[in-house]
């Protein structure tokens, strides 16, 4: 057999692809010795999404030799969607074409994914150069988004030596967000010099949709680059959104 | 002789059509915007049949009159894929015989001005073409109800049926149209389809015909091109048509194609339809660089009533506008005078900063704010020109900026080629 790897917490596993989902509607996920990873672009080609999970997250994780699949995201979500939070999750290849995903609680409950073609994007992550790190918590994040989304389509990200700022401008109202390292929300701040680049709202919001409120959030971005967002995921593994930026009107 | 027509209009019977959309009407304001001649839309509608006879005299068997304008009688149906076609017919004879050829498929044709036909586009047309009607697809690019919306070609809707013409529509001009290689044996017609009378609705759009008189002979000789010929096609520059661009239905949030269908058609402000704008559409479907020799020129307008409204800074069917309106035309005569012939000077005698917005118009430096999901473009005049004099305006600088092309939204791919040098 292929592959056979088990999850403990089916809901955190379905929420971390519905998140990634909400960008992308196909990858391809590679399943390595070391871990399974996946790296595709948006059809807009405006995020990079980058996934990558280790072998020490999972409680049970036997892959034979390397292997990359395909996946419809969106079918892929919904059936990930039925596992509940005490399911324990195994995903499974045989010789045949298609993802076994089980779910073990009260049951066993297993379906059938066909699996389809799709190219895996075959580039490595760049190396950017960002002058400003900030690492908030998920609510201020996502508060932030849905504030700056009442006034405009894009909002700016300002980092400063001892402060950063979310700012949205529309044609009649405005909004501001400030943090200090005195704020709860705020949980570090890097600065090599002050930095402004600003965002898409539609991009963030699909972003973040998938975050919990006490998830940490890594944020690093320069002027007028793009800001890449990271999830630490069960502390070893990852997911790392690139988001293009919107260049000043 | 030439002639200026608008041969697609609709009647009050229309959903959503002003009520003073009435013969005399109709005959009064074509008269005002320089129209010679005015399609009457809606005719299987008996109530407008009754109407067109009542206010009219019969100058031949497909050609009426009122005051000096005339008639051809025309109308739209919709076919049972939602697609709309425009019909012209060469007497009030064949417009009853296709009504009761059509009364099996349609339970709205005694009723409404534009009929839903349970017939596809080439049974539409078969009929057309037996009866010796004029066929062809109307405002062919638009999101809502076009041939295009729904087909990827002419041949997809109506199979081998004869069409006589293609119908631009107000997001489409003729160069975007000839981007498609079927269409260039066909005629193009600008019209307006306009659900008003008011002077920046009827003939907002218009075809400019060689004939030897007005008459329905005539002018289907013109659209066969078979001795007579269209001359002009006028109509509004394309990016003022409300579905030029990609954009939202409901909040009107433009969209590029790509980002569209990331979004799945769906707007994420708003979570309306996103509809896909006429320049994409056409951008999908193009196949030549290539133009016909025997294309007509294609003469871009913005309406003289919204130069008016703007300069005024009032609404377009406001009386203030109306009258200025009226003063430039009984000054110079026409629309058309006012927007491409009278020396701007002359213009200022009537009023200088309308004056001075046509020149902008003439020299392409007013601000195009383009039109997409249902809402119309705008314009806008520099404040270079609306400060400058008259006798200054050849010498002035002005930046118009190019809304439109601008690229806000950057990709990231532009950054992943640079982090692999």
């Amino acid at each position: 057999m292929p592959f056979e790897v088990v999850f403990d917490g089916a809901k955190d596993f379905a929420d971390l692809i519905a998140t990634a989902s909400n960008l992308i509607d196909e990858a391809a996920f590679k399943f390595t010795e070391e871990g399974i990873s996946m790296r595709a672009m948006d059809p807009s080609r405006v995020v990079l999404i980058d996934l990558n999970l280790p072998a020490s997250i999972f409680s049970k994780y036997e892959v034979e030799e390397e292997e990359t699949v395909g996946i419809n995201m969106d079918h892929f979500k919904k059936i990930l969607k039925r596992g509940k939070n005490k399911d324990t999750l195994i995903l499974r290849k045989g010789e045949e074409n298609f993802l076994e995903i089980t779910f073990e609680g009260t049951a066993k409950r297993t379906f059938k994914l066909p699996l389809i073609d799709v190219e895996a994007l075959e580039l490595d992550l760049p190396e950017l150069p960002f002058t400003a790190k900030v690492v908030l918590i998920g609510e201020v994040l996502k508060e932030a988004v849905k504030d700056a989304s009442l006034v405009s389509d894009a909002m700016k990200f300002i980092a400063r030596e001892n402060e950063f700022l979310m700012r949205a401008e529309g044609e009649t109202n405005e909004v501001e967000i400030k943090l200090t390292l005195e704020d709860e929300g705020l949980l570090d701040l890097e600065v090599d010099e002050e930095t402004q680049s600003a965002y898409g709202i539609s991009y963030l919001a699909d972003m973040i949709k998938g975050i919990g409120k006490a998830d940490e959030v890594i944020l690093r971005f320069g002027n007028e680059m793009p800001l890449q967002m990271e999830y630490p995921i069960r502390e070893e593994g990852r997911l790392v959104f690139l988001l293009a930026p919107r260049v000043e009107e | 002789m030439h002639i200026d027509a608008d041969l697609h209009i609709h009647s009050r019977y229309s959903k959503a059509v002003s009520k003073a959309m009435t013969i005399p009407n109709l005959a009064e304001n074509a008269r005002f915007k320089g129209l010679e001649m005015v399609g009457t839309g809606d005719i299987l509608n008996p109530n407008w049949e009754k109407e067109l006879l009542k206010y009219t005299k019969k100058v031949d068997e497909g050609t009426y009159e009122r005051n000096g304008i005339r008639f051809l009688l025309t109308t739209e149906v919709e076919d049972n894929r939602r697609v709309h076609h425009v019909l012209i017919f060469p007497s009030i004879e064949t417009v009853r015989e296709m009504r009761e050829e059509l009364k099996p498929y349609s339970s709205d044709i005694e009723s409404e001005g534009r009929p839903h036909l349970t017939l596809s586009a080439a049974e539409i047309a078969d009929l057309a073409n037996e009866l010796g009607v004029l066929i062809g697809p109307a405002h062919a690019f638009t999101p809502w109800t076009s041939l295009y919306k729904e087909h990827d070609s002419l041949k997809g809707a109506y199979d081998d049926a004869k069409i006589h013409f293609l119908e631009l529509g107000l997001s489409a001009d003729s160069e975007m149209a000839d981007m498609i290689k079927a269409h260039h044996k066909l005629t193009y017609l600008s019209n307006s389809d306009a659900h008003s009378p008011m002077p920046h609705r009827l003939g907002r759009e218009f075809n400019r015909f060689e004939v030897d008189e007005a008459t329905f002979e005539e002018i289907r000789k013109a659209i066969m091109k078979r001795g007579r010929k269209i001359v002009l096609n006028a109509g509004l520059d394309p990016r003022l048509g409300k579905y030029h661009l990609t954009a939202c239905s409901r909040c009107y949030t433009k969209y590029s194609l790509e980002e569209a269908k990331a979004f799945r058609w769906k707007c994420p402000k708003c979570g309306g339809r996103i509809k896909k704008g006429v320049r994409d559409r056409i951008l999908e479907l193009a196949d030549t660089t290539e133009r016909p020799k025997d294309r007509p020129p294609y003469l871009h307008l913005a309406p003289l009533a919204e130069i008016i409204a703007m300069v005024l800074d009032k609404g377009v069917e406001t009386k203030a506008v109306r009258l200025f309106w009226e003063r430039f035309l009984k000054e110079f005569g026409s629309e058309i005078r006012v927007l491409v012939d009278v020396p701007v000077e002359e213009l200022a005698k009537v009023h200088e900063e309308v004056a001075k917005a046509v020149w902008a118009y003439r020299n392409r430096k007013l601000i195009v704010i383009p039109g997409g999901g249902g809402k119309y473009g705008e314009i806008r005049l520099p404040e270079e020109i609306k400060n400058a004099r008259i006798e200054d305006l050849e010498s002035i600088e002005v930046e118009v900026p190019d809304v439109e092309e601008k690229p806000k939204q950057r990709s990231i791919t532009e950054f992943l080629r640079k982090s692999n040098k």
